[in-house]
């Protein structure tokens, strides 16, 4: 058994001419009038905890492309989420349609350097294996909101500690993220400057900048190197 | 009145003996025993133990990251008047950042002996770069290039800080960082 990602819906679709009721008066005594053709938004698809669950259950494996094993042996848990990773990142490239595609390695190495493989470091405003913060939980759930292509909902703030919950809802940020580095570069951003937006450091100059970078840059050439 | 005369030479003669006697003991004491090594390595992982005098902590403002934008750094003198970061890689809030700070600054003020352990290249070649860190005993020095992952902190009395658990045990979390002087008390 596979599942699918839900392909986007298209954001908006044609409504045609229907009547519609309304109060009875001089321009409408039959308390029926006729609304013309318009256009209607429509919200895209929402998984909320369950959902997140049954996917990654069911997600088909063959051929998926997992993050290198092995390589960040410097962490107590670094290859534990791996299944996690390659199912999440291909689920999210394919329902999203990622340009360029994100990497699994890009995943592992942002992991590595917000949490440290840790499922429940003890933070109190970004929270659990990717570091969420409570701003970025509200903006995945809102339906209106910069990620209404495809949000989550009826995910808590603890449920952020399950790596089954934040890594998905990292991930689906990470594309998100990748697209505003974009619209702020005005061309496609690199992988390292998509992990610089996802840590608010894009534009930064200062030294702890330089220093994520650096800590960054080494854990993925670790693992993209053969 | 001339012995009393007598009495205040003796007594300020005496006065400035011990203040030059102090301060020879304090400048003596201080190079003596301000150190930088390595105490462990297993190729990336680094433990490093350092006097606290050469030891700085800092939460620099970094990130736009909504409500976490600090970044916590501990910054290192080296053997070569150089200066190497230790940094967390997740940002904080304002509050946990000074939080962590303070605890660790006691940690410090508790300690002779400090032992870092952290995660990168120690063996980068260093480079001046444009940040410098003023070290009360020892003046001011630029960064060099080189940089760690923070995981762990400790003190000889067995105060244990970690990166990501806090002070809850085991500290360090990372079975692959001994903090050795700090496993053994």
């Amino acid at each position: 058994m596979s599942s699918k990602p839900q392909t986007l819906r298209k954001k908006t679709t044609i409504v045609r001419d229907h009547p519609r009721r309304v109060p009875v008066s001089r321009k409408n005594p039959a308390g029926i009038t006729i609304v013309d053709q318009h256009s209607r938004r429509v919200r895209g698809p929402s998984l909320d905890g369950a959902a997140i669950r049954a996917i990654t259950k069911t997600h088909l494996r063959t051929g998926l492309t997992y993050p290198t094993p092995g390589r960040l042996q410097q962490y107590k848990n670094a290859d534990k989420y791996d299944d996690l990773i390659a199912v999440w990142t291909d689920y999210f490239n394919k329902a999203l349609q990622a340009e360029p595609s994100l990497e699994p390695d890009l995943i592992k190495a942002l992991i590595a350097s917000e949490s440290g493989f840790d499922a429940a470091p003890k933070t109190r405003v970004a929270l659990g294996i990717s570091q969420i913060t409570k701003e970025t939980l509200s903006a995945l759930q809102d339906p209106d909101g910069e990620t209404k292509e495809f949000t989550f909902k009826k995910i808590r703030q603890k449920d952020l500690k399950d790596p089954s919950i934040a890594i998905p809802l990292a991930i689906r940020w990470l594309i998100r993220k990748q697209r505003t580095a974009a619209n702020r570069l005005g061309r496609k951003p690199s992988p390292e400057e998509v992990i610089l937006e996802y840590k608010g450091l894009l534009k930064s100059t200062t030294i702890y900048k330089e220093r994520a970078l650096a800590n960054f840059r080494k854990h993925y050439a670790a693992l993209r190197s053969k | 009145m001339q012995h009393s005369a007598q009495n205040r030479q003796i007594r300020s003669g005496f006065i400035t003996a011990i203040c030059t006697a102090s301060l020879l003991m304090i400048v003596t004491t201080a190079c003596a025993t301000s150190s930088y090594k390595i105490a462990n390595r297993d190729k990336d992982a680094i433990e490093l133990e350092v006097t606290p005098d050469r030891v700085k902590l800092e939460c620099e403002y970094a990130s736009q990251k909504n409500g976490v934008p600090y970044g916590f750094m501990i910054l290192v003198l080296d053997d070569q008047k150089t200066v190497l970061t230790i940094a967390q890689m997740n940002t904080l809030s304002k509050e946990e950042c000074f939080e962590r700070l303070d605890t660790i600054a006691r940690l410090l003020n508790a300690g002779n002996h400090i032992y870092i352990a952290g995660v990168g290249d120690i063996d980068q070649v260093r480079v001046e770069e444009k940040w410098q860190v003023s070290f009360p005993k020892h003046g001011t020095f630029n960064t060099n290039g080189r940089s760690l992952q923070f995981f762990a902190i400790a003190n000889e009395h067995g105060s244990c800080f970690d990166a990501y658990q806090g002070s809850t045990p085991p500290c360090p979390q990372s079975g692959i960082f001994p903090l050795k002087k700090g496993t053994e008390r």
